[in-house]
């Protein structure tokens, strides 16, 4: 399948010295999920700025749909979720979408809206203005926007910070949705449960450089210790796992036993089935990113991490 | 072309919701004010003086509009992140700058009708006759106006508001010394000062080509065809100031 996103040994620095992005290279295809992890001034704003136009001056190749970044004619496929609020705060919802409906030249602006509002909840407030949104409406705002176009591909930028569960849970699903429809989306983020949540693939910029790109497979099927994570009110159910697995730790209702390999795993999973007492909640949590995070922001000087 | 119109729209209700409406409405207060110092003048001038100083006013203000409405328009667009946001859809920058000009421009000539309404009205209940040179002195100050804001975009892509406001300032007054600067020019022929002068007067736009209240006090004639020179003079400098806009946009790296 052709890429859509194609960059080669891309280089960006802001002064001579110091480089943001250091020999990027990276492919995206048209309906996979690709998250890009880094710390905080790894550079994967900056990547997603030239992307997007918003940076020139850049060394190397950069392509998407075939058309360098100021081409229009690839931007018309693209989807931009900023991670700022994008606010005219003296317009309402509705006054906010028509505007940038009409420039993505939506032909049925009204229903396309309408669909939006539905999705974001933001129905209820479409008359409000914006100066009086939460930070957490003016996201799904963003997301609405971003969306208007049904673009090929989603370019989300921080996309989870300063949300609600029900926030996040309301991003998860527009992934999960595009992915389902065959589109890209592209995620930066340094939240590294979201990232393995939803990625197809994951890669790590750390310092300007593109260290690894992990496949699902590698991060969730072939990797172990997995640490699954089970909530019971009867705690004679951990007692009868501790004799069994390694216990990673306990809180109140929950604890968390780590499982060496495949057959561990089907152990626990098949006592937690057979067991006779109520299991609250499961869940399998896949230390490889955040171990392979830590791993690869260990080789960055103290000043790469704080930039 | 459609989406220059779609970004000038959004432009002119940003514009209008901004401080226009409360610089109109000073404004009519300070013509209903002065107006009415004048007309209890019962000078020989009166008629003249009450043109002259109608005329000014509505200068002054829609001075004040290119500085306090129009100017702050491009980096507001970039604060909010609109610009950027605007960008991601497939809009070039050179279409987004003319959006911002057109908006702008309405929004000047929106209120810059308003005001000229207020002086019109003012000047009848005044019982002062209202000439046709008037009207052409009020087209080319509005003229005046739209250009100046096109320097005041093209400024404040380029540096912030308040160093974009006094650059602003400046060529309205140095626009406004042509013939001081003749004078000045012929005098230090030949040296550098002359040499530099010579520059700055060969650079800078003449803004007096826009000011004929003399000859409208004055009900003298103007020739038929003087707007029309003038507008292509405007023009021209709208072209070209937003041309060095673009310019520069075209290598900004926008955050």
């Amino acid at each position: 399948m052709e890429p859509i996103i194609r960059i080669d040994k891309l280089d960006y620095s802001y002064t001579e010295k110091h480089k943001i992005l250091d020999q990027i290279d990276l492919e995206i295809s048209s309906d996979e999920v690709f998250v890009l992890l880094g710390h905080n001034g790894a550079g994967k704003t900056t990547l997603i700025r030239i992307l997007l136009d918003f940076l020139r001056g850049y060394k190397g190749r950069v392509e998407i749909f075939g058309h360098s970044p100021d081409s229009e004619i690839g931007r018309k496929r693209i989807g931009f979720m900023s991670e700022q609020p994008v606010v005219y705060d003296y317009e309402t919802v509705s006054g906010y979408l028509n505007y940038f409906a009409d420039l993505a030249e939506i032909s049925d602006k009204g229903g396309r809206i309408e669909e939006l509002l539905e999705l974001t909840g933001l129905v209820r407030h479409r008359e409000k203005k914006l100066s009086q949104y939460s930070k957490g409406m003016l996201q799904r705002l963003n997301l609405a926007r971003a969306l208007l176009n049904d673009p090929d591909l989603l370019i989300m930028d921080e996309p989870v910070i300063g949300l609600d569960p029900l926030g996040q849970d309301l991003i998860e699903k527009v992934v999960i949705s595009r992915k389902k429809a065959g589109k890209a989306v592209f995620i930066n983020t340094h939240a590294v449960s979201f990232a393995a949540k939803m990625a197809d693939r994951v890669g790590f910029l750390m310092g300007g450089r593109l260290k690894k790109i992990f496949n699902r497979e590698e991060f969730e099927k072939g990797t172990f210790p997995y640490v699954y994570e089970i909530s019971c009110p009867n705690d004679e159910v951990y007692e009868k796992f501790l004799a069994e697995f390694e216990m990673k730790e306990k809180e109140e209702l929950m604890a968390r036993f780590v499982v060496k390999d495949v057959d561990e795993s089907e152990k626990l999973l098949n006592m937690i089935v057979s067991t006779s007492s109520r299991i609250l909640h499961v869940a399998a949590n896949q230390e490889v990113l955040e171990k392979a995070f830590l791993e690869y922001s260990a080789d960055l000087s103290l000043e790469d991490r704080a930039r | 072309m459609k989406k220059v119109l779609i970004i000038g729209r959004q432009i002119l209700k940003g514009c209008l919701r901004a401080r226009s409406l409360s610089l109109v409405i000073f404004y009519f207060f300070s013509l209903v004010i002065f107006m009415s110092m004048l007309s209890s003048s019962d000078s020989a001038y009166r008629k003249a003086l009450i043109i002259d100083s109608g005329l000014s006013l509505i200068n002054i203000f829609g001075l004040f509009l290119v500085a306090l409405v129009i100017l702050p328009i491009y980096q507001n667009e970039k604060s909010r992140h609109t610009l950027v946001a605007s960008l991601s859809f497939d809009v070039s920058r050179a279409k987004y700058l003319w959006g911002l000009w057109s908006g702008s421009g309405a929004a000047l000539l929106i209120n810059y009708l308003a005001m000229s309404l207020l002086l019109i009205s003012t000047l009848l209940v005044l019982g002062v006759p209202v000439e046709f040179g008037i009207f052409r002195q009020l087209f080319l100050n509005f003229c005046e106006l739209l250009a100046l804001g096109s320097f005041a975009i093209t400024f404040s892509v380029f540096f912030s508001n308040v160093v974009a406001t006094m650059l602003t300032f400046s060529i309205y007054l140095v626009g406004h010394m042509t013939t001081s600067f003749h004078e000045a020019v012929y005098e230090w022929k030949g040296s550098l000062i002359g040499r530099a002068l010579d520059l700055v007067w060969a650079v800078m736009p003449d803004l007096s080509l826009f000011n004929l209240k003399d000859i409208v006090v004055k009900n003298s004639e103007i020739p038929f065809y003087y707007e029309m020179v003038a507008l292509i003079y405007a023009l021209s400098m709208i072209f070209i100031a937003m041309e060095i806009a673009r310019y520069r946009l075209n290598r900004e790296n926008l955050m």
